[in-house]
C-alpha cells in the first residue's frame, strides 16, 4: 500500500479510520477502513460514498484522495483533519459552547459546504457534528458521505430513515420521502444552536419523541402549515400532538446575538417550504454585518483568522438581504460588497448570492408564496 | 400551493423532467427491454468466438504459425459443457427473481455504455463475460439508485451460475473499470432510455416513414445481393419490439416463424432441439430468441457504430438499418464493431458438440493468427510464467497508461457537476490496468497478462496492444488449460480462475502494507 498506517483515529459501524502518510508525499492522509463483508459485496454507502465525493471538490468538503479496493477491504483515504466538530467543542469550549466568532467561522463553513452539495444536487443527510471535521487550520469540512445521495433524475427510491435522530427534519420524523435539501439546512440550524450552546437542542429517544421535543420549543405547527405539508408530501401521516406554545430562541439560547437567532430561526422552520436554502443562509446579516468579520480564507500563514472588525468601515444597511419572493431582489445583488476586509470573503459570498438568486428562481416555481410568511421581526428585539 | 409535488424518485418538482421519462419508470420491465439490454450487453464486449476470421486477418495480416489445436479446443470447448443460458434467458430470470424495477434496469444501458468506452476496442472475454457483465451493472445500478438494495448474496442466488466470491469480484472490477462514475443525469438517462421512451405522434410517424423506406431499399439490395435472406415475419418482429409506446411482448409464434426462416440456415435442428427445458419460456422460444437478437444486436451495432449517442435518433431507424444489414452498412461494420458478426452469435447457446467442432475449425485459425502477431509485434516474454505477468501487472502503473484509453464521455451528462475529466482520476490503490481487471472480469486468466506486456511496451504500434487483448501467450494459456482440468463445469473453471487473480490483487496492496 502507499500508505503507512498510523494511530486509529476513530471507529465506526462499518469502518476504521486510522491516521496514515503517503509513501510518496509524506503527507498526513486519513484511512477509512471499510470491512467488506462477503455476503453484501461493496457496501452501496461505500459506493455512493465515493462516487460522490470524488466529484464534490470545495475547500469545506473532505478530499477524497484515493481509492484501494482488495478482497477484503476498502479503503478510502481523505485529507487529513485533526477531529470532528463534537471533539473540538469538547476540547475548546466552555462546557461545549464555542465562541461567538468560532461560532460564526464554522456557520459560514457549514453553510458553503452545504450550499456546495445542493448546487452540485447531492444531499448529504446525516450532518452533525461528528460528520463536520476541523483541521488546524480552523477550516471545517463536511465528512462521511455514506449516507449522502445524488437527486435530481427520477429513477432513485429514497428511505425515509435517513439523518442521525437529533438532526432530523420534522418532514422527515413525519414520514416524508419526497424530503429536499431542507433537511439538510435543517441539520444544520441544529448544529448552530449547539455550537452556541454546547449541548444538542433536540435530544429526542425515537421519532414521536422526537418531534415532541421540537414542538416543545418552536411551537406546535397549526392545522394549515400541516395541511400544507401533506398536500406537498402525500405520505405524511399526520397525527395529534400537544399544542405547545413557541419558545422564543433567545430563552433557549441567552448567549445568542440576535442576528444569530434570526437566522436560527429561519433554518428551523417546521415547514419545509419555509426553510432558507443554504445559499440564502449565507447572505444572512450574521455574516454581513459588521461587529466581528471572519476570515474564512487561510491567510498568508495559513491559518484562518476570527478577528474582531473594529477598524472595519461602518456596516452598510442590509440592502443585499430581503426575504426570498419579496419582489424586486433579482438586481440587488450586484452590488460590490465593499464592506468587507477581505476580497476572497466578498467573492464567496456574491457566489453564494448568485446560488441563492438561482435557487430561488427554481424554488419560485414550485413555491411562488413559499417565504411569504416570514417568521421576521420579533427576534430582532434586543436583549 | 405548488404548482407540482416533488417526484418522489427524483426529489424535484415533477414539471422539471421530462413527461415520457416519467411515464417510463412507473412502467413494468417488459421483454423488449430485456432483449434490448442483452443486446446492448453483448455490444460491450465480444467473446472469445465473436471474433471473425478475416477480421483478425486484415489487422495484421501477418502469416502466423499454428496453435496447438488441442489447447485450443479444450479451452474454447468449455462453454459448451456447463450449460451457460443465453443472456437473454439470464436477464430475465433475474429480473424476475429480483423484482428489479425499470429504472434500476435500464440504468445499466447507461453503465453499459460507459463501460464500452472504456475498454479496449478489441478486449473480449469467454462466454460468460457477459452474463458478468450484465449481472455487475445491474447489481452497481441498484445499489447506487435505491436507499435498500439486495446484497451479493441474494444477487448470487438470483442469478444461480455464480457463487458470491464470483460476485463480490465482478462488482469490484466494474467500479474499478468504471472508476466509480455512476452518476447521470437526465439528458443522459433520456437519451439510453429512448427506445422505450413514446416518440411525439408526428416524430413517430416519420420514422415510420424512412424505416419502411428503409426496409424497401434494403430489400431491394438483399434480393440483389442474395445475402442471408431475412423474411418479412422478421421484419415484423424488429419492429414490434422498436414501436415504442406501449412495449408489447413480441408474440411467440411470430417471432418463431420469424426467427425459424430468418436462420434456419445457419441453426441446425439440432440446436433448437438441444437446449435445457426448464426454463419458463419454451426452449424453442429461447433459442430462437436470442438468435434473433443476437444478430440483430450485432448488425443493429454496426448501424450505430459510429455515433452511439445518438440512440435517441429514431430505434425504427436503428432496428431497419439493422434488419438489413446490407451493404450501406457494411464499411462501418467492419471498421468498428467488426467482432460481432452475425454469423457468430450461436456459441452462447448451447450448441451439439458436432456442430460446434465444425465451426471450430475456422475459429483456430483465427486463433493462431492472433497469437501470432502478438508474438512478433511485441515480443511478449514468453519467458514469463503467468504468476509473473500477474504480478508484474498489479505492480506497474504503466499498464495503466497502455491499456486503458480516455472514456470520452457524452455530452451534456453531470451538467450540474464539472464532467470529471476535469479532475484527476483517483489514482488506483491497486494499481493494475484496466485490461488485467477486464481479463478478470472476463474470467479469462489468460488475457490479462499480454496486457501488462503492451503496457510495458509503450512504443509498440497502436494496434499492438489490441491484438494482444485478443491472444493469450502460450504460457498462460497452458494455465488456464491447467486450471481447467477436470473441471469440466465453467463454473468452477472461472471461479478458479478468478481465485488465482484474487491472490494476485489480494497480495499486491496488501503485502505491500
Amino acid at each position: 500500500m502507499n500508505y503507512i498506517q498510523l494511530e486509529k483515529l476513530g471507529e465506526g459501524t462499518y469502518a476504521t479510520v486510522y491516521k496514515g502518510r503517503s509513501r510518496t508525499t509524506n503527507e498526513i492522509v486519513a484511512l477509512k477502513e471499510i470491512h467488506l463483508d462477503a455476503e453484501e459485496g461493496t457496501p452501496s454507502t461505500a459506493i455512493r460514498e465515493i462516487s460522490l465525493m470524488k466529484e464534490l471538490k470545495h475547500v469545506n468538503i473532505v478530499r477524497l484522495h484515493d481509492v484501494i479496493h482488495t478482497e477484503t477491504k476498502l479503503v478510502l483515504i481523505f485529507e487529513y483533519c485533526e477531529r470532528d466538530l463534537k471533539k473540538y467543542m469538547d476540547a475548546h469550549g466552555d462546557r461545549g459552547a464555542l465562541d461567538p466568532m468560532t461560532v460564526r467561522s464554522f456557520m459560514f463553513q457549514l453553510l458553503m459546504g452545504t450550499a456546495f452539495c445542493h448546487e452540485n444536487r447531492v444531499l448529504h443527510r446525516d450532518l452533525k457534528p461528528q460528520n463536520l471535521l476541523i483541521n488546524r487550520k480552523g477550516e471545517l469540512k463536511l465528512g462521511d458521505f455514506g449516507l449522502a445521495r445524488a437527486f435530481g433524475v427520477p429513477v432513485n427510491t429514497f428511505s425515509n430513515e435517513v439523518v442521525t435522530l437529533w438532526y432530523r427534519a420534522p418532514d422527515v420524523l413525519l414520514g416524508s420521502r419526497t424530503y429536499s435539501t431542507s433537511i439538510d439546512v435543517w441539520s444544520c440550524g441544529c448544529i448552530f444552536a449547539e455550537m452556541i450552546s454546547g449541548v444538542p437542542i433536540f435530544r429526542g429517544r425515537d421519532n414521536a419523541d422526537q418531534l415532541l421535543h421540537i414542538m416543545r420549543i418552536i411551537g406546535t405547527p397549526d392545522e394549515r402549515t400541516i395541511r400544507k405539508m401533506v398536500a406537498e408530501s402525500p405520505e405524511i401521516q399526520p397525527k395529534q400532538w400537544p399544542r405547545y406554545p413557541k419558545i422564543p430562541f433567545q430563552q433557549v439560547l441567552p448567549k445568542a446575538s440576535p442576528q444569530a437567532i434570526d437566522l436560527l430561526e429561519r433554518l428551523l422552520q417546521f415547514d419545509p417550504a419555509k426553510r432558507m436554502t443554504a445559499a440564502e443562509a449565507l447572505q444572512h446579516p450574521y455574516f454581513t454585518s459588521a461587529g466581528m468579520t471572519v476570515n474564512s480564507v487561510p491567510t498568508a500563514n495559513g491559518s484562518y483568522t476570527l478577528t474582531p472588525a473594529t477598524s472595519m468601515p461602518p456596516p452598510v444597511a442590509y440592502t443585499n438581504y430581503q426575504p426570498p419572493h419579496s419582489g424586486s431582489h433579482s438586481s440587488s445583488h450586484s452590488q460590490p460588497n465593499a464592506v468587507y476586509s477581505s476580497s476572497q470573503m466578498a467573492h464567496m459570498q456574491n457566489q453564494a448570492a448568485q446560488q441563492a438568486q438561482a435557487q430561488q428562481a427554481m424554488a419560485a416555481q414550485q413555491a411562488p408564496n413559499g417565504y411569504a410568511q416570514y417568521p421576521a421581526g420579533y427576534a430582532h428585539a434586543s436583549r | 400551493m405548488p404548482q407540482s409535488l416533488r417526484h418522489p424518485a427524483s426529489l424535484l418538482p415533477d414539471s422539471q423532467h421530462s413527461r415520457p421519462l416519467l411515464g417510463l419508470v412507473h412502467s413494468k420491465v417488459s421483454y423488449d427491454m430485456i432483449l434490448y439490454v442483452a443486446r446492448q450487453t453483448m455490444r460491450v464486449v465480444p467473446i472469445a468466438d465473436d471474433i471473425p476470421t478475416q477480421v483478425l486477418g486484415g489487422a495484421n495480416g501477418l502469416p502466423t504459425p499454428p496453435h496447438t489445436p488441442h489447447k485450443v479446443n479444450f479451452v474454447d470447448q468449455q462453454p459448451q459443457s456447463l450449460g451457460l443460458i443465453p443472456l437473454e434467458d439470464f436477464i430475465f430470470h433475474i429480473v424476475k427473481q429480483s423484482n428489479v424495477h425499470v429504472p434500476t434496469l435500464l440504468t445499466t444501458l447507461i453503465y453499459l455504455h460507459r463501460l464500452r468506452n472504456t475498454l479496449p476496442k478489441m478486449a473480449k472475454g469467454i462466454p460468460c463475460t457477459r452474463h458478468r457483465v450484465f449481472l455487475a451493472t445491474l447489481i452497481v445500478a441498484a445499489k447506487y439508485l435505491n436507499d435498500s438494495s439486495p446484497k451479493n448474496k441474494h444477487w448470487a442466488a438470483y442469478a444461480q451460475f455464480f457463487d458470491i466470491a464470483e460476485i463480490n469480484l465482478m462488482e469490484r472490477q466494474l467500479l474499478f473499470l468504471l472508476d466509480y462514475d455512476l452518476r447521470f443525469d437526465e439528458t443522459e438517462a433520456l437519451a439510453h432510455f429512448a427506445p422505450f421512451l413514446p416518440q411525439p405522434i408526428a416524430q413517430r410517424r416519420e420514422a415510420r416513414q424512412k424505416a419502411l423506406s428503409r426496409v424497401a431499399q434494403a430489400s431491394k439490395a438483399r434480393a440483389q445481393a442474395q445475402s442471408v435472406p431475412l423474411t418479412p415475419p422478421h421484419d415484423d418482429v424488429r419492429q414490434t419490439a422498436a414501436s415504442p409506446a406501449p412495449i408489447a411482448t413480441i408474440p411467440p409464434t411470430q417471432l418463431i416463424s420469424g426467427t425459424v426462416h430468418g436462420i434456419a440456415k445457419r441453426l441446425s435442428s439440432a440446436v433448437l432441439t438441444n437446449v435445457k427445458c426448464d426454463r419458463e419460456s419454451p426452449a424453442l422460444l429461447c433459442a430462437t430468441l436470442s438468435a434473433a437478437s443476437g444478430s440483430t444486436s450485432s448488425s443493429g451495432s454496426a448501424s450505430t457504430s459510429g455515433t452511439d449517442s445518438e440512440y435517441g435518433s429514431s430505434l425504427l431507424e436503428d432496428n431497419v438499418s439493422s434488419i438489413s444489414s446490407s451493404s450501406e452498412d457494411d464499411e462501418d461494420f467492419a471498421g468498428e464493431d467488426a467482432c460481432l458478426l452475425p454469423e457468430t452469435k450461436f456459441v452462447l447457446k448451447p450448441v451439439p458438440t458436432s456442430a460446434y467442432r465444425r465451426r471450430k475449425v475456422s475459429e483456430s485459425t483465427v486463433t493462431v493468427a492472433a497469437h501470432g502477431s502478438t508474438t512478433s509485434l511485441n515480443t511478449i516474454g514468453s519467458d514469463m510464467t503467468i504468476a509473473n505477468v500477474q504480478c508484474a501487472l498489479s505492480a506497474s502503473p504503466a499498464a495503466v497508461v497502455g491499456a486503458s484509453p480516455a472514456r470520452p464521455k457524452p455530452n451534456g451528462r453531470r451538467a450540474m457537476i464539472p464532467p470529471s475529466k476535469t479532475m484527476p482520476a483517483l489514482p488506483r490503490g491497486t494499481p493494475s490496468g484496466a485490461s488485467s481487471f477486464l481479463s478478470r472480469m472476463w474470467g479469462a486468466a489468460t488475457k490479462g497478462s499480454p496486457a501488462s506486456a503492451s503496457g510495458k511496451a509503450p512504443h509498440a504500434s497502436p494496434v499492438a496492444p489490441v491484438v494482444d487483448l485478443i491472444e493469450p501467450p502460450p504460457e498462460a494459456l497452458v494455465t488456464g488449460v491447467a486450471h481447467a482440468t477436470g473441471a469440466f463445469h465453467l463454473r468452477r473453471l472461472a471461479h478458479s480462475r478468478s481465485a488465482a487473480m484474487f491472490r494476485s490483487v489480494a497480495a499486491g496492496p496488501d503485502g505491500d502494507a
